[in-house]
């Protein structure tokens, strides 16, 4: 198992580079011990919250990179995607669960990232956005979110 | 780009059939040009075989509804047929088969199609 340490890449923003952060989330997590499943769900939370900052955060600034940054604890793996965009209300996203919904093609992302993460937070500020994961490591199923 | 399987029954049902992951990319426009295709015929009868999908992410549930509204109009029937995993996890969390007939056979998921046609 690794230790503790602090993983930084930045990718253009460009859906193309999605399975390399896929991968490198996967890998960390592996380093970080966790289990096959838990890897997959980090890496496509991980994956998820790129094509946010991809799609949503640069909307106007096509290509704009994206940062990322893993950080490895003793009892989590956090992993932080910034942008520069203006940041998103969640409250004001609808529910993709809701029947008026369901026909929407879009919209379903931090629904998922919610459900493959232990913890969801985020940050606004005059620089940009950023979105913060957290998969506990050993047994950790509480769900935090805000 | 890579390929998705596309077989032509003989009672006029089309199976899909994508292999690995469903992922925002290459993978989701092959089968989004499977569907396209599909819909070229009269009254589509389409089964999405997710038996080989490993995992999928928001943009190929959100094909799945983009299919599902082209097959409709087209005068056509759509149903999802055997996901597992990760797949079955997040169409139950997005709640997609409120929206779509999800059988755990391809016969049974044919069998919707052909009685909705």
């Amino acid at each position: 198992m690794a230790p503790p340490g602090v993983l930084l890449v930045e990718i253009p923003g460009d859906i193309a580079w999605l399975d390399l952060v896929q991968g490198i989330a996967e890998e960390v997590g592996r380093q970080a011990g966790l289990d096959d499943d838990q890897r997959l769900d980090l890496g496509l939370a991980v994956r998820e919250g790129t094509i946010n900052a991809i799609e949503h955060g640069h909307r106007d600034r096509p290509g704009e990179p994206v940062r990322l940054t893993f950080r490895v604890r003793a009892d989590r793996v956090r992993v932080e995607i910034a942008d520069r965009g203006p940041g998103f209300d969640p409250a004001a996203i609808p529910d993709p669960t809701d029947p008026e919904n369901l026909l929407r093609p879009s919209g379903r992302g931090l629904l998922l990232i919610r459900s493959l993460v232990d913890a969801v937070d985020w940050r606004t500020g005059p620089g940009g956005t950023t979105l913060i994961l957290e998969k506990l490591l050993g047994e950790g199923e509480a769900k935090e979110s805000g | 780009m890579i390929p998705v399987g596309i077989e032509h029954r003989g009672d006029g049902v089309t199976i899909l059939s994508p292999a690995g992951r469903l992922t925002i990319g290459p993978s989701l426009a092959a089968l989004a040009e499977a569907v396209d295709e599909a819909c070229r015929e009269s009254a589509p009868r389409v089964v999405l075989d997710l038996a080989g999908v490993t995992y999928v992410d928001s943009a190929a549930l959100g094909e799945i509804v983009a299919a599902r509204r082209r097959i409709l109009a087209a005068g056509g029937a759509f149903a999802l047929a055997r996901p597992r995993g990760k797949v079955r996890d997040l169409l139950e969390l997005t709640r997609l088969g409120d929206l779509v007939a999800v059988r755990e056979s391809l016969e049974n998921a044919a069998r919707v199609v052909l009685a909705s046609s």
